[in-house]
């Protein structure tokens, strides 16, 4: 049995290995004539980027708004879906779960024409507002977890004559705060992440964010590996340092709520 | 009270330098500036010096004039550049959709343009329906490259063959015969040094057909004729130059191979010729300095020889896109910028520079004659070969033809590159990949023609009447609402519709609302620039017709990549929680290693894996310890038609670790009781992992496939950074459906066609994700406890 289980580590270790090769080599490279390539990988940037301060600058306004829109929108939908009685709610719900097979790509021109009457293009806000009308992943998810929490202590509040405001605010909220910052986590990482927004409206350098710079990067530095992967490393960094603080909490939400989504896919469409 | 009063001065003081600042701005998109443009930097300064109150800002990021769809989008959005770097023969393109404003006020007023220093070829280019788009700046003709010096070496068996070693070919079958006889083969019969090969340096398939005396349109423009038997003999030739070289597909590897500066193939003598801009003498005086070479005419058709010179010539300009804020600075600096005055000031910094450097200077072709002039005078390179090279470049300028002229310019160019790869690698003749290319072009063409001829559609009746419908829906919903409901329950029904608010109007808005408005559209023609045209069920036709090759060529790809890569991905990801599961304490150290690279943004994987798989081992971490290890010729992946989607999955399968998470989970869930009662009865752990885990993950497996599915059929971001935002990749292996629509909606706003492909998907995503549901019921276990 010891036998065993170390013969099962040994190959775990080696397969965790080969995972983080990747990570590795693009180290290694950005090393290959010392850390002269860290800066020299800044030098090139535009000027009023600050050596690549305003893209990161960007991307984190972008994925705080999102995480607080996401947060705020989705538990408040989540909440009704799960818990209050309103008519249309069994259909609305299944609209939202239908909603989730819709290719984002379809609905993407009539966005921009949107967007553009607004006057939003070439600023940050298209790439965060969306995050504040509850996307339907995380309503769904969100769904599954108030749905598991016991009843009682709502009946209780209802009978002491609280608001559902205060019901919400004040029963449901505390009870559910992995789970929101399983939300928070992974809202947070797919706004830092996002390429095809900025991609699209954005124009000027000062208001960039990171992966579309990394892109831009990419193109016009396609002969330098050790500038570029100096570059990647310093983009890519961020993200590895909060996946490792927060991993946990990432965990512990999945385990919590989107393991129950995905079993009632089959019932709920 | 004070102190407000002078925060508020502040603030308007602010404000309103802020705005002066703003309009005195010249923002120009193109020109990549680092720290190696001192030339330009140079110009800008003089040019900021003479005229004090205007500030130049170049945005050198992204957005040049080799980004349509950025520009594109920026123009439809409002936020145009004051002044683009243009490629020239794309200039009709943009006039013709509104995109860009016309000069010809702007020239009247000012005597600097002299009109008679341009080269024809550079200025007809600028011309749409007499009105014109954009000043020519720089230009930039094709010769053929011969390796004198290889040439000398190969000397006996150049004469073996019948061939003069002194010379470089004249006629289409002394090139291929040169080409034979100065190929070199490793004993496996690879060809290792190509004589000559069309994809090395640059010359396409618009090269061959004009020596062969095509004209790619019908005189009056309005019919594409690009399977004109003369195109299709030049096509033939190309196809007779790649055999002669080993082959299409060696010859792709080939080129994937070859370096750039140092390692460029031509300064090593990997290939004895090429046929390359004049921009390369400009690489070897400064790579290959002692390299003995000659510069000649393209070779002619055989029965064409000793007619003049047959080249063709493109180049860029300067164009004010519409709705420019600054046209009046804009103009300034385009007048200055391309004057005589102006590039001596920035040659002489860029030579003083590039001397301190150590390294020669080379100015590059003028589309102006008195420019050209200026630079064989006082910029040319002072090493005879490269000036004998650079003075014959500027000889064959006045010889040069444009690109075809036309609104669908871009287009035909996109298809001219298409129908050679079709041909090329086999997958049809050269004359039907040259009528598929036809008709693309001439259905862009027409509806050219249809546009100009439907009355316009007028947008604001549907508009209002989507708005009233909306609202009538909510009146009588909210009507209905007081029966239905007693009082008790009233206020949390209330309640219930405030809370879900933020989601309805969200669906409502920028998902139903969107999806019905491109489903309308998608039955016309609007650019978001001139007005939109009612254009019935052509946008389907189109797709489901002429276009559905390419349409299914991007399904077939993300059907390859999601059936090979969501089983693997699903394999390698539940193989491993299996591992993680019973590691005990080993779970919370691994676990990091497999789900951390998920979390990557996509783009900054599709850049490491485009190195991690680069084609050359001494560069890419993959075909380096392939090349090191096994001693075989590693694949190009993303340069190859068969390997690319292979490298897509691979890269897939690093960042499918985020499942673990989920399959630990639900591993967590099952009861330990029932396992060991299994173990107990005898059961081997192979048995249990079939007969009892499996069963019980059966739902997770079936809601990995679906999102699995959903999320390949969208591929986008990354098949954009492994293909340079070209989107298509080699042999259109990388294209996907995503990308299609993409393409046609941000790079040629074809508002109505993106409309049709995204129904489309839509549709097919649902038919997809329905028939997996009917699957699902033979092997999903029924859930006990919901």
């Amino acid at each position: 049995m010891k036998g065993r289980r170390i013969f099962r580590l040994v190959v775990l270790g080696g397969l965790a290995l080969l995972s983080l090769v990747p990570l590795l080599w693009m180290l290694k490279t950005s090393l290959r004539g010392g850390f002269g390539n860290y800066s020299a990988a800044l030098d090139f940037l535009p000027e009023e980027t600050l050596r690549g301060w305003v893209f990161f600058q960007n991307s984190i306004v972008v994925a705080a708004l999102a995480v607080l829109g996401a947060v705020l929108s989705s538990s408040l939908v989540a909440y009704a879906f799960a818990r209050l009685q309103f008519p249309g709610r069994e259909w609305l719900f299944r609209l939202l779960i239908s909603s989730m097979l819709l290719p984002s790509a379809a609905t993407l021109m009539p966005q921009f024409l949107l967007y553009r009457s607004l006057g939003w293009i070439d600023s940050l806000t298209p790439l965060w507002a969306p995050a504040f009308f509850a996307g339907a992943t995380n309503v769904f998810f969100l769904r599954q977890v108030f749905l598991s929490l016991p009843r009682e202590l709502d009946d209780a509040a209802k009978i002491d004559g609280c608001s559902v405001p205060t019901t919400f605010w004040r029963i449901a909220i505390p009870q559910c705060r992995a789970a929101l910052g399983a939300v928070a986590v992974w809202t947070a990482v797919a706004a830092w992440n996002q390429f095809t927004g900025p991609l699209l409206f954005l124009n000027s350098p000062s208001k960039m964010t990171l992966p579309y710079a990394i892109q831009l990067y990419q193109g016009a530095r396609a002969d330098e590996p050790e500038l570029l992967m100096a570059f990647l490393t310093m983009a890519v960094f961020p993200i590895v340092l909060v996946f490792l603080l927060f991993q946990k909490a990432l965990f512990e939400g999945v385990r919590f709520g989107a393991l129950r989504d995905a079993e009632n896919t089959n019932s709920n469409v | 009270m004070g102190k407000g009063r002078l925060l508020f001065a502040i603030a308007c003081w602010t404000f309103l330098c802020f705005i002066a600042r703003a309009a005195e701005k010249i923002i120009v998109w193109g020109p990549s500036l680092g720290p190696d443009s001192v030339g330009m930097r140079a110009v800008a300064g003089e040019f900021e010096r003479r005229n004090p109150n205007y500030r130049l800002e170049f945005l050198s990021l992204g957005a040049g004039g080799s980004n349509p769809q950025k520009l594109m989008t920026a123009i439809v959005g409002g936020t145009p550049p004051d002044v683009i770097d243009q490629e020239r023969f794309t200039l009709n393109d943009w006039a013709a959709r509104g995109a860009f404003r016309p000069l010809d006020d702007l020239i009247a007023h000012d005597s600097l343009q002299s009109r008679g220093q341009f080269y024809d070829a550079a200025w007809q280019e600028t011309v749409w329906k007499s009105r014109v788009y954009g000043i020519p700046t720089s230009m930039d003709d094709r010769a053929l490259f011969w390796n004198r010096a290889l040439f000398r070496r190969e000397s006996r068996t150049l004469r073996a063959a019948g061939l003069d070693p002194t010379r470089a070919p004249r006629t289409w079958s002394e090139l291929l015969a040169y080409s034979k006889a100065l190929t070199v083969r490793d004993s496996s019969g690879r060809v290792t040094r190509p004589g000559f090969l069309p994809n090395v340096g640059n010359s396409w398939l618009y090269l061959y057909a004009l020596e062969n005396g095509a004209t790619f349109l019908s005189p009056d423009g309005s019919r594409c004729e690009l399977a004109s038997s003369e195109t299709v003999g030049a096509l033939d030739f190309l196809q007779k130059l790649y055999v002669a070289s080993g082959g299409y597909e060696n010859a792709l590897g080939l080129a994937a191979s070859f370096g750039k500066d140092e390692a460029d193939p031509f300064a090593r003598g990997e290939v004895a010729m090429k046929i390359d801009g004049d921009w390369a003498v400009g690489g070897l005086a400064r790579y290959a300095p002692d390299l003995d070479y000659g510069v000649a005419p393209p070779p002619l058709p055989d029965d064409r020889s000793g007619s003049s010179i047959v080249t063709w010539s493109g180049g860029w300009s300067l164009a004010i896109p519409r709705g420019a804020r600054n046209v009046e600075g804009a103009w300034r600096w385009i007048t200055f910028s391309t004057s005589p005055e102006a590039k001596r000031i920035e040659w002489a910094a860029q030579a003083e520079y590039e001397r301190s450097r150590g390294r020669p200077f080379f100015p590059g072709l003028s589309a102006r004659k008195d420019v050209d002039a200026l630079a064989l005078a006082e910029f040319a390179p002072t090493s005879p070969v490269a000036r004998e090279a650079f003075a014959r470049f500027i000889g064959y300028e006045r010889y040069s033809q444009p690109r075809p002229i036309t609104p669908a310019a871009q287009t035909l160019w996109d298809e001219q590159i298409r129908a050679v790869d079709r041909a090329a690698s086999g997958a049809s003749t050269p004359r039907r990949a040259l009528e598929l290319a036809q008709a693309a072009v001439q259905r862009e063409l027409d509806a050219f023609a249809r546009a100009s001829k439907e009355p316009p559609l007028d947008l604001r009746a549907p508009t209002i009447l989507g708005i009233l419908g909306a609202a009538l829906g909510v009146v009588l919903f909210a009507a209905q609402f007081p029966r239905r409901y007693a009082r008790v329950r009233a206020a949390e029904a209330r309640w219930g519709l405030v809370f879900i608010l933020p989601w309805l109007i969200g669906f409502l808005g920028l998902t139903l609302g969107p999806m019905v408005v491109s489903l309308y559209l998608s039955f016309a023609d609007w650019n978001a620039l001139t007005a939109p045209h009612w254009a019935g069920g052509s946008n389907y036709a189109q797709l489901w017709g002429e276009s559905r090759p390419i349409f299914l060529k991007s399904l077939e790809n993300v059907a390859y990549v999601g059936s090979l890569g969501v089983p693997l991905g699903l394999f390698t990801s539940l193989s491993i929680a299996l591992l993680l599961h019973g590691s005990g304490k080993g779970q919370k150290w691994f676990r990091p290693a497999f789900v951390l690279p998920s979390f990557l943004p996509s783009v900054a994987v599709a850049a490491l894996w485009l190195w991690i798989l680069a084609p050359d081992p001494a560069r890419g971490l993959v075909n380096g310890w392939l090349a090191g290890t096994f001693h075989v010729s590693p694949p190009a992946w993303f340069a190859s038609r068969v390997w690319s989607r292979p490298a897509i999955v691979s890269m897939g399968l690093w960042g499918s670790g985020g499942g673990i998470l989920l399959w630990l989970a639900g591993l967590r869930r099952i009861s330990p009781n029932l396992d060991e009662a299994a173990a107990i009865d005898g059961a081997s752990p192979w048995q249990r992992l079939w007969s009892i885990t499996l069963p019980q993950l059966s739902p997770l497996v079936f809601y990995s496939v679906v999102v699995g599915f959903i999320g390949a059929l969208q591929q986008f971001d990354q098949n954009y950074v492994v293909t340079g935002g070209a989107g298509s990749g080699p042999g259109d292996t990388l294209l996907t459906p995503t990308y299609y629509l993409f393409n046609a909606g941000f790079g040629y706003f074809r508002i109505g066609y993106a409309g049709a492909i995204g129904w489309s998907l839509f549709l097919i995503l649902l038919l997809v994700t329905a028939a997996q549901f009917a699957i699902s019921k033979l092997w999903v276990r029924a859930e006990v406890d919901g």
